[in-house]
């Protein structure tokens, strides 16, 4: 029975060793927490590519310069849904979008919600397009919308989960620059803290396993 | 490569399964179905072979009950995956947990391989209440250890 318990570890710990191998280059366009929801930034554009459809529609724009934050931003006609979560307070700390990509990845919601906040069709190329929204913390050529405004004016929020970080107003953001901006990049995606959960679930299965061995094991 | 993948995104079926409402979503639905059917009875037999339970069940009855619903999972599961990948082919490839999903599935499916054509054969020396030889258990660790590989890759398809 000794030898059949260290047999099973096996599995798990290569699970886990596989886990860690894999976690560490992670880039993903999955969470909140994958963009930099501090700074709200606004762009428009023309839309010159896109790939309709789940999981996520990626909607590429080149992007319109210089770019400005058009006048009476804040009080843009969001949905009350919107509102509940924080969507005036993103419009009221929105910024210019200030890196120098000539084209920006817009990740949309998948299609589904999409259609139930309202929108009809799809984005196509050829149109215009403003997006408020968040920059990926490792790859800034996409921008996940907190909502966008579409050509004939129609306002669809993107979000439907509070943010995990608000985003700050530019005059606050410029002072703490340093650390304070810092700080939650390398508190994200970082080794530790998933080696911390990989272990806890690889020593939780291995458990569950050892508990499952030795009760079979009796009578 | 890349001219395949963005040609299988293209395709009808691509198209389909990406624009369509609520398919994508069903289909993922039916992955962790067959998921569940593949791996927990897969798991299950592998810890028949590793000795788990022998003085009470046969191995050949485990085998019996348990790996024909494995197969039927396998195929939910294939099919559907297959669908997915189709859609998004060239989000899928990009992913450097590609290579690893397909190499540990190409390792658990030498690994069902050599398990039949090999030491299952000799099942009926050791079917019930003996300890089962050593390749008969090495087979059961790497198949368990493998198929677990396989959903830690898939999952990380999404966010590599």
């Amino acid at each position: 029975m000794r030898r059949t318990l260290s047999t099973l570890v096996l599995p798990a710990a290569l699970a886990c060793a596989l886990t860690l191998l894999l976690a560490t280059p992670a880039a993903a366009h999955h969470g909140w927490d994958e963009y930099d929801t501090t700074a709200a930034r606004y762009v428009s554009g023309t839309v010159v590519d896109v790939r309709w459809g789940n999981p996520h529609p990626d909607v590429t724009i080149e992007v319109d310069r210089p770019v400005a934050v058009p006048a009476g931003w804040a009080d843009l006609d969001i949905p009350p849904e919107l509102e509940e979560i924080g969507g005036r307070e993103v419009l009221a700390a929105t910024r210019p979008y200030e890196g120098g990509a000539a084209e920006l990845h817009l990740d949309l919601a998948p299609v589904e919600r999409l259609a139930a906040w309202g929108m009809e069709g799809e984005v196509r190329a050829g149109e215009t397009i403003q997006a408020v929204g968040y920059l990926g913390r490792d790859d800034d050529t996409h921008l996940r919308p907190e909502l966008i405004v579409l050509q004939d004016g129609q306002v669809v929020r993107q979000r439907s989960v509070p943010l995990p970080d608000a985003p700050r107003a530019a005059a606050a953001q410029d002072t703490a620059t340093g650390p304070a901006a810092t700080a939650p990049a390398a508190d994200q995606g970082g080794g530790p803290p998933a080696a911390v959960w990989v272990v806890i679930g690889a020593a939780a299965v291995a458990g569950g396993v050892g508990y499952a061995v030795r009760r079979a094991g009796r009578g | 490569m890349t001219d395949l993948y963005s040609w299988l995104e293209r395709t009808a079926l691509g198209e389909a399964v990406r624009t369509t409402p609520w398919v994508y979503s069903s289909l993922e639905s039916v992955h962790l179905i067959g998921i569940a059917l593949l791996v927990g009875p897969a798991i299950a037999f592998d810890l028949r072979l590793l000795g788990v339970g022998r003085h009470r069940l046969a191995v050949t009855t485990a085998a019996r009950h348990l790996l024909p619903l494995a197969r039927f999972g396998f195929g939910l599961a294939a099919v559907s995956g297959a669908a997915m990948f189709v859609s998004g082919a060239s989000a899928v490839a990009a992913s450097a947990a590609a290579p690893w999903k397909l190499g540990l599935l190409v390792l658990a499916g030498a690994n069902v391989a050599a398990f039949h054509g090999g030491v299952y054969r000799t099942v009926s020396r050791w079917d019930v209440d003996a300890p089962p030889p050593g390749r008969a258990r090495l087979a059961g660790a790497v198949s368990a250890s493998s198929w677990m590989a396989v959903i830690v890759a898939g999952r990380l398809l999404a966010y590599t």
